[in-house]
């Protein structure tokens, strides 16, 4: 027993030495990760705001469609192709349900995986813009910096109102990884917080930022088309309110999402989804047995009627099914064309709508041609790159003012309007919103239309009968959340 | 990788019956795992390696896990018969959360070689008889970043050029702990017949609390799509048994037998906190770790289906009814098993060895033929002779993203292999100075006797990881044969 004793003895002190030696042995290096304490002080806000503009490019444009490498599809994608922007081009069934409006939905929730992927990138760049905020808030709350993730968070909140199902719900994680599971929202809530973002922005650029005045009026200017825009979902009701924050935004004014060739992420994921990848092709490309060259006999005519604001391509190369015609769009004609966002031509056609709504014929003309007439104040919306042997990519000239005659012609004053915002908002993920707010019932303050009359319908091209959808399901992953009620309804 | 060891054993004989090992030690590892992925886009014509491309794009990871144990151990031998030995373990690993300090593994075990004590009857059919328990604890630690909170660097453009900006990395958890199972096993070792007949039973009782497993994170959260967490504790009990039997042993002709069989049934006890079910799986949702039922167990809508019009056909929208909740529909994992191996020699020169094996209990998700009914171009939707039950399955996947017709029965019986040897004369191998030489002809996954309506019922999209187990798409074990020249030298 002595023997043992002395060789524990020397164990001990040999493990005491080893502890001991060592400068915590257990701590280890990680170089290739950034901890939360590097972007604890005022010199990390400029990477987290990159960051946050990153997060929401992504969810906004995306970089390139699942299954094509990158991170997946922004809701100008997907939300266009629900609607009649784009019709698919290539085998995804997942895409294929959404395109033909016949999304996998039962008890709630959808089965679609691009679905999931897709609510899950704008969550991650709401929280992202969320997150970046609260650092503002916290160490420099008088930086332009601060307005601008509240209105971009803010913006988040409209996708998810315009495109997803009734019952969103937005859950916190804090700095050591527990998670806060939030309640379903309603829409019509989430439009209250999107514009309760817009609001804190609004104010906090004006009471915060005077020393830059053009930056100061970009970001009332951002946050105010955005406030404009809720409360134009919200419905007729909201109409005025909403004219009255757009009337403040001149027309030239634009936020636009920058893309680089650099890195994928960087890319504008629109011009990939269809001239890189050819999933996406623009609708009208395909005929089906009732119309040629319309989408689901409604859709909208972006190639049978030709417009400098929407210019086209047949793409040579064809799609990524090799049987649909791939039509590639020019506005975003290469992989580092920018994005608009926000422009003043959407608040001059927040007015014409509030105009419309209130019989004020003279003033709704005059806000839709207000555009038409000044070519230099929406350059924004001008192709880029411009391809001198393509007539196409010309900048958009003056177009000739709209008179009553238009409104004959196009069947109506809201069909006018409408086609209006489908030509200057192309592919800026507000087409959508404009086909449910068609058709929603006229007491919940849209116009009342059939859907029938609106949406793609009749038979798919690939295949079977066009479905009902009119927005997007929740996923089945959000069963995760203890809270999740699964679609609350499925209203437009 | 590093590794140092340090550890001393003292020997001693207390009395004339009682020995005594006493082991302590200290053990260091480290393990760094330093990887590097270059590739481009735009290669400029006439070169071929990275630095011809236009946009180059670098990934770099680096991933260190460190672990300190501590240990000692004490082993008592009483006349050679009955051995009893105790051990305690202290680990510390640099992956734990920060809030976690380490773990300590205790052991006990005991071995009795019965049938040589004194007061043991020695009937002439039993050789040997040794009876064994043990109860122990053991560990292991989460992935090197899986505690860690971090953002990764990403590029973004502004003002006109590429600035450095971030995107969430891992949400880590910072209360990380190692998954800890304590298992108490009992059973005995039996020769008999002269050692012609071995047979061993075991039981098995483990309880495993915390563990790692991959959580998924609901969307709405904002940040990953899954993390590493602790999972409340999970039961597995079972029995294992094994039956080897040399049938036949004459100069000319050999026979042996090998027989084994178990059962296990797994249990989740606990998610954790509030017990949540924990949903995951191929699409997002087809299976679940949930209180009172096996982990990464089959969930899905039940639903029945009536041929409402009698005319041969299954209409989804109004021929179906779904049940209102999801159900457990079955194991993703076998429950119990058998194998059966025997080799037969003949004329000392050839061996012909064959080997079964089977699994039943399970189901397994025909993810394939769904996807194909996904595209409405499985035989189901095409074929108008096809059975109810499956245009019901196709439909509602079809229409209502329903999987749970495709959750189909993977019990299996297998021809895992069949060779036959022949076993060269030594002289032979004398030629090439060789001390022997044999040839082998081998086949495996020779036949598969199975209910599974897929390729193969053990296929697996993503490798078993993490409980999500379905077929999609991946290619089955292929039949092949081998032939193998053997030589010792």
């Amino acid at each position: 027993m002595k023997h043992t004793a002395m060789l524990l003895v020397l164990v001990a002190v040999g493990l005491t030495l080893a502890q001991a030696g060592c400068n915590d042995p257990l701590t280890v290096k990680l170089p290739d990760i950034i901890p939360p304490a590097a972007l604890s002080d005022s010199a990390a806000l400029a990477t987290l705001r990159a960051g946050a503009i990153g997060d929401f490019d992504l969810a906004y444009t995306g970089d390139h469609p699942d299954g094509s490498g990158g991170n997946g599809e922004g809701v100008i994608l997907y939300g266009g192709l629900l609607a009649d922007e784009f019709v698919n081009s290539e085998t995804f069934p997942t895409r294929i349900q959404v395109d033909s409006r016949n999304i996998t939905y039962a008890a709630g929730s959808t089965t679609n995986s691009d679905v999931d992927l897709w609510y899950r990138l704008m969550h991650r760049a709401r929280r992202s813009a969320e997150a970046t905020a609260a650092r503002y808030r916290a160490i420099a709350p008088a930086d332009p910096g601060y307005p601008e993730m509240l209105t971009l968070a803010g913006y988040t909140y409209i996708f998810f109102a315009e495109t997803f199902c009734s019952g969103t719900a937005v859950s916190q994680i804090d700095s050591t990884g527990k998670i806060t599971y939030g309640q379903p929202r309603t829409t019509t809530e989430l439009l209250d917080t999107a514009i309760a973002r817009f609001d804190s922005a609004i104010h906090i650029a004006t009471v915060r930022d005077s020393a830059d005045p053009v930056s100061q009026a970009a970001l009332i200017n951002f946050a105010s088309v955005g406030k404009a825009r809720a409360l134009l979902f919200q419905g007729s009701g909201q109409y005025a309110a909403a004219a009255a924050v757009a009337a403040t935004v001149p027309t030239d004014f634009v936020y636009q999402l920058q893309h680089t060739t650099t890195t994928d992420r960087e890319n504008n994921g629109v011009f990939n989804a269809g001239a890189t990848d050819g999933r996406y092709s623009i609708s009208d490309s395909t005929p089906d047995d009732t119309f040629p060259g319309r989408e689901g006999i409604n859709g909208f005519p972006f190639l049978s009627v030709p417009d400098p604001r929407t210019p086209l391509l047949l793409d040579p190369v064809g799609s990524f099914d090799g049987a649909t015609p791939l039509w590639d769009n020019l506005r975003y004609g290469g992989r580092a064309s920018p994005i608009t966002v926000a422009t003043g031509v959407e608040a001059r056609l927040i007015e014409a709508e509030a105009a419309l709504a209130a019989g004020q014929t003279a003033t709704f003309f005059t806000q839709l041609n207000n555009p038409r007439a000044n070519p230099g104040q929406r350059a924004y919306f001008n192709p880029n790159p411009v391809d001198l042997s393509n007539p196409n990519t010309a900048a958009i000239p003056a177009l000739a003012p709209l008179t009553g005659a238009d409104t004959v012609s196009a069947g109506g004053a809201v069909n006018l309007l409408f086609a209006e915002r489908a030509r200057w908002l192309w592919l800026t993920a507000h087409r959508l919103g404009d086909l449910r707010r068609l058709v929603r019932p006229i007491a919940n303050g849209g116009y009342g239309r059939a859907d029938a009359a609106v949406w793609p319908t009749g038979t798919y091209f690939k295949g079977g009968p066009y479905g009902t959808d009119e927005n997007i399901p929740l996923p089945v992953t959000e069963q995760n959340n203890p809270n999740f009620r699964g679609c609350l309804d499925r209203n437009p | 990788m590093a590794r140092a060891n340090a550890s001393a054993t003292a020997s001693f004989r207390l009395s004339a019956e009682v020995t005594s090992n006493t082991t302590a030690g200290v053990q260091f590892y480290k393990n760094v795992s330093d990887q590097v992925l270059a590739s481009g886009r735009v290669q400029i014509p006439g070169t071929g390696g990275l630095s011809g491309v236009v946009f180059p794009a670098v990934n770099h990871v680096t991933l260190p896990a460190v672990t300190l144990g501590e240990f000692a151990e004490e082993r008592v031998a009483i006349h050679d018969r009955l051995f009893l030995t105790a051990a305690l373990r202290h680990d510390d690993n640099s992956s734990f959360g920060h809030r976690f300090g380490g773990a300590n593994y205790p052991k006990l075990s005991g071995s009795w070689v019965i049938s040589e004590e004194p007061f043991f009857p020695h009937p002439s059919w039993l050789g040997a008889l040794r009876l064994r328990a043990a109860w122990g604890k053991s560990g292991r630690a989460p992935g090197p970043l899986d505690a860690h909170v971090f953002s990764t660097p990403t590029a973004v453009a502004l003002n006109g050029t590429d600035v450095g900006g971030i995107t969430v990395g891992s949400v880590g958890n910072d209360s990380l702990k190692p998954e800890r199972t304590r298992e108490i096993e009992t059973g005995f070792d039996a020769d008999f017949l002269s050692g012609r007949l071995h047979f061993e039973a075991t039981y098995y009782d483990k309880n495993s609390r915390d563990a790692l497993v991959l959580v998924p994170i609901a969307p709405d959260v904002g940040v990953n799509a899954t993390r590493i967490d602790n999972l409340g504790e999970v039961t597995n009990k079972g029995v294992e048994f094994l039956l080897t039997a040399q049938v036949l042993d004459r100069p000319d002709v050999s026979w042996s037998l090998t027989a084994s069989a178990w059962g296990n049934r797994n249990r989740v006890i606990s998610t954790g906190p509030g017990n949540t079910p924990i949903i995951f799986g191929l699409g997002g949702s087809s299976q679940r770790h949930q209180a009172n039922y096996p982990a990464g167990g089959y969930w899905g809508t039940s639903y029945t289906f009536k041929d409402a019009n009698r005319d041969g056909l299954i209409n989804p929208l109004t021929e179906i009814t779904f049940d209102t909740v999801d159900t457990f529909q079955g194991s993703s994992v076998p429950t119990r098993g058998a194998t059966l191996s025997t080799e037969v020699t003949l004329l000392k020169h050839f061996q012909l060895y064959g080997l079964l094996d089977g699994r039943w209990g399970n189901k397994l998700d025909n993810a394939t033929e769904s996807f194909r009914c996904g595209f409405a171009i499985c035989q189901a939707m095409r074929v108008k002779s096809s059975s109810l039950a499956d245009q019901a399955a196709a439909g509602a996947t079809f229409f209502f993203g329903d999987e749970t017709g495709y959750y189909q029965d993977a019990g299996f019986v297998k021809l895992r292999e069949l060779s036959l040897t022949y076993l060269g004369p030594p002289q032979w191998a004398s030629h090439i100075g060789a001390s022997s030489l044999s040839f082998t002809v081998t086949g495996r996954n020779l036949a598969t006797w199975t209910k599974y309506r897929g390729v193969d019922p053990e296929l697996n999209d993503i490798g078993q990881f993490n409980f999500s187990v379905a077929d999609f798409l991946t290619q089955p074990p292929v039949r092949y044969f081998t032939g193998r020249v053997n030589v010792t030298f």
